[in-house]
């Protein structure tokens, strides 16, 4: 089930709520049996047939956690438990992958399984490495299944993360003053779940459109429109991954869950290292603290640390995807961390805007690589990019500005119904994402204020009433 | 002003519940995309979106209960499903359809129906026999896993896409105006936009046009497929009377087939479908219906009287009142090489 579906917003959520509060009236343990059988109902909705996968990583990682508190071979016992999840994880999502190059390197011929990927197994794996490492480490225990499934399985957070750590929400599920309604945390989950969902369904939707339309056209692009294209998917991004991420707040909330901010105006960044400490704020904290630091962090000599951010940043690359585009895409972010590293220890300072500006096109440059569906549409969007398919301008761009170019210079922009609405949107993107306060900014410092509720209502009522598009049949009379 | 958080979910939820819910009863009320039954004058007019969408979601949400089914293109939509005497038929048509979505669509309405029609009706186009015109593998499945999607029609009352054409519904309603090529009425009547008679003509000079530079000619192949798709037809409904009839163009677009020759595909058309049902009745040759061009807006699309014309005939073959007696020949197999004999001395 999706956050942005008529389902979610206006039957599921509302049951949920409703729910909880009632059986808290009566039984803690009976509201939370209630909101872990609402998330394995949320989890099935898409597909029932991963719902007894999610339940064996659930039980297999809590007992693995019980047994590395217990054993005094704590560290095999480990090593166990992260090879289950690495391989739960590498048969699903990297298994086909595989397959693919070692047919192509050796000439193979090793049937392709065509997986579908379990919805959610890249986070719950995640989380649950992180919690059996701890429980090595000795930093938590946890005994109570309930509590563990809750922390595992919390549907505004299973699908998409945030990546939860269990030191921050195992003590939230345990509190007791949480079964009561605070009518704050309400009207902060109301007013973020707002903002998400209008970032999700009325912004990146809409670039989600244009970008499509320029990856499936990639090798016809010219120079105005490489730049439309790579610009587009660069907002959709964010306004779809943050936003669903505001939904997830705002839908915990309604719980009296705190859940980690994930995305910290990432574009605003003025490097590299700036960037991934604002996107995708839990990913980067657990690559930290799982792989980095265990592998020596920054405290080791500085071409180890410079091999230690490789490694970790192809991890992350793969993480995303399986596929060569984001091995690479994730190779070139870690290169460009490497530089930054190196440049500051050099002493050398950039000013603060041509540092950002900098960053800022590195981070759209390279969602190209991400986004593009093989190297071959990479490289054409990026060739257009740098004028190499040709510098031509759209005629209504000449006409508009009176610049009087000739027509070799000239060409007819078709990327998109209404260049004027596409540039207002890229514009008005490029201003919320720079300039304005953040979703978890704004929520944070909420005031109760008419406006604000009328704000969010707005956001609201706009984004509901597109959940649901009617697309005509455009051959009529035939 | 500083209020409580109390007052700002409140307000929050009541804006919220206010606006949305105003969109949705509105919606309901108009009703654009057929998942409710309520009529009254402010949305019997009705516009299309998308008819295939529109018809399934009507059959799905409806109390669906007749005797006799019509399929056919966008041609037989403006067949009344009332002008045929003695049946209870729901017209199915709907635009550019291919013969191969036939069984899908009959499959679908038996199944709602729940018992089996005693009677098939099909309006079938020469053009649509083109490869071109199918070679996709059609079907109807996706719109019924649409209808059956969870909380389908209520969710459909909170769109604004839905809202757009419940506005113009409204309006076209309270006008009492049919202003598109086809509009409907709540009871799956539609009626057609009247043009001038200059507009006709235009509309009618293109058509040919179009057709012969995109459809007929060395653009004609006959697609084999239809025989076998009408055999399907016929073997899967044993308990239907399968009742095909030949769409009137017009007598101007029929010369335009015959001038770019297409008259031997045209034939073994026919003769395919007399070959699986026995007998077919033909409207689609120069006849005083077809060679009236006031009969239609564009030379290939009639208006809904001549629909009524077909419903008569079909109905009570030789004993139809009203029906110019050249309209419409009941073509069996004793009788087709005599017919498309008559035709060629008609066109020679």
């Amino acid at each position: 089930m999706l956050f942005n579906s008529f389902e979610f917003i206006f039957v599921f959520l509302p049951v949920m709520f409703i729910g909880y509060y009632i059986f808290n009236r009566f039984n803690f343990t009976l509201a939370k049996i209630w909101l872990l059988c609402g998330s394995l109902f949320f989890y099935s909705w898409w597909n029932p047939i991963y719902l007894p996968l999610l339940l064996s990583s659930i039980l297999v990682n809590f007992l693995i956690g019980i047994w590395i508190s217990k054993t005094g071979y704590k560290k095999s016992v480990l090593t166990l438990g992260i090879m289950f999840n690495v391989s739960l994880l590498g048969f699903f999502k990297y298994y086909d992958f595989l397959i693919e190059n070692v047919n192509f390197a050796f000439g193979a011929n090793f049937s392709i399984l065509h997986l579908v990927l379990p919805l959610a197994i890249s986070f719950f794996t995640f989380q649950q490495i992180a919690y059996l490492v701890d429980s090595y480490r000795g930093t938590t225990k946890e005994r109570n299944l309930l509590n563990y499934a809750l922390f595992v399985s919390f549907f505004p957070q299973l699908i998409a993360g945030p990546i939860v750590h269990h030191s921050i929400v195992m003590p939230q599920y345990m509190d007791r003053s949480n079964r009561k309604l605070n009518p704050e945390n309400i009207a902060k989950g109301l007013f973020i779940f707002s903002i998400g969902l209008f970032k999700k369904v009325g912004i990146a939707d809409t670039f989600a459109v244009w970008a499509n339309q320029g990856f499936s056209s990639a090798a016809s692009l010219t120079f105005f429109d490489g730049w439309v294209t790579s610009l587009a998917y660069t907002f959709q991004l964010y306004f779809d991954f943050s936003g669903y991420t505001d939904m997830a707040i705002g839908a915990a909330l309604l719980f009296n869950i705190r859940l980690p901010i994930n995305f910290n105006s990432p574009y605003k960044a003025v490097s590299i290292q700036d960037f991934w400490r604002r996107w995708h704020i839990t990913l980067t904290n657990f690559l930290t603290k799982y792989i980095y630091v265990p592998l020596g962090g920054s405290r080791v000599r500085a071409s180890r640390i410079y091999g230690n951010i490789l490694i970790i940043f192809f991890i992350s690359g793969l993480w995303h995807g399986a596929g060569w585009t984001f091995v690479v895409w994730g190779v070139l972010h870690g290169l460009a961390s490497v530089i930054h590293r190196a440049w500051n220890r050099m002493g050398f300072r950039l000013n603060k805007v041509i540092a950002w500006f900098v960053t800022f096109q590195f981070v759209n440059a390279t969602w190209v690589l991400f986004r593009a569906p093989d190297f071959t549409a990479a490289t054409q969007v990026l060739s257009a990019m740098v004028g190499l398919n040709g510098v031509q301008v759209p005629s209504i761009v000449n006409a508009h500005l009176g610049l009087g170019l000739s027509e070799e210079w000239l060409y007819t922009f078709t990327l998109t119904e209404d260049l004027s609405t596409t540039m207002l949107y890229l514009i008005g993107a490029f201003l919320i994402a720079i300039l304005w306060k953040n979703s978890n900014q704004l929520t944070e410092n909420l005031r109760p204020t008419p406006l604000h509720a009328l704000f969010a209502a707005g956001l609201f009522i706009y984004a509901a009433l597109q959940l649901q598009q009617v697309s005509e049949f455009l051959y009529f009379n035939f | 002003m500083m209020m409580s958080f109390k007052f700002f979910i409140a307000t929050f939820m009541i804006t919220g519940s206010v606006a949305l819910g105003s969109f949705a009863g509105f919606n309901y009320f108009v009703d654009p995309m057929w998942t409710f039954d309520h009529e009254h004058e402010y949305n019997d007019v009705q516009t299309v979106i998308d008819e295939r969408q529109q018809k399934v979601n009507h059959i799905y949400y409806s109390d669906f209960d007749y005797d006799t089914l019509l399929v056919g293109s966008s041609r037989s939509t403006y067949i009344n499903q009332h002008a045929f005497s003695g049946m209870d038929v729901y017209n199915f048509s709907a635009s550019d359809l291919s013969f191969k979505e036939y069984p899908s669509i009959i499959n679908f309405a038996k199944s709602e129906n729940e018992r089996d029609f005693e009677r098939i009706v099909i309006g079938v186009d020469f053009f649509k026999s083109a490869v071109s015109q199918s070679s996709e593998d059609m079907n109807l499945d996706e719109y019924i896993t649409t209808v059956e999607e969870p909380f389908y029609r209520w969710k459909m009352l909170l769109s604004e896409d839905v809202y757009d054409y419940a506005k113009k519904n409204y309006r076209l309603s309270n006008e009492d105006e049919i202003v598109e090529l086809r509009n409907y009425n709540r009871d799956n009547v539609a009626s057609a936009k009247d043009f001038p008679e200059d507009v006709k003509q235009q509309q009618t000079k293109d058509k040919i046009a179009k057709f012969k530079s995109q459809f007929y000619g060395d653009e004609f192949e006959y697609n084999p497929e239809f025989k076998d798709v009408m055999q399907v037809v016929e073997s899967s409904n044993p308990e239907s009377e399968v009742v095909v009839f030949t769409t009137p163009i017009s007598a101007e677009l029929f010369s335009a087939l015959v001038e770019e020759g297409n008259l031997d595909e045209y034939e073994t058309w026919l003769r395919d479908m007399v070959a699986v049902h026995g007998e077919i009745y033909n409207f689609m040759y120069p006849n005083s219906v077809t060679k009236d061009m006031s009969n239609y807006f564009d030379g290939h699309h009639f208006y809904p009287h001549v629909g009524d014309l077909i419903a008569e005939r079909i109905s009570k073959g030789e004993d139809a009142t009203g029906v110019p007696e050249d309209f419409g020949v009941l073509v069996t197999e004793e009788n087709i090489n005599e017919h498309i004999a008559w035709i060629e001395s008609l066109v020679e």
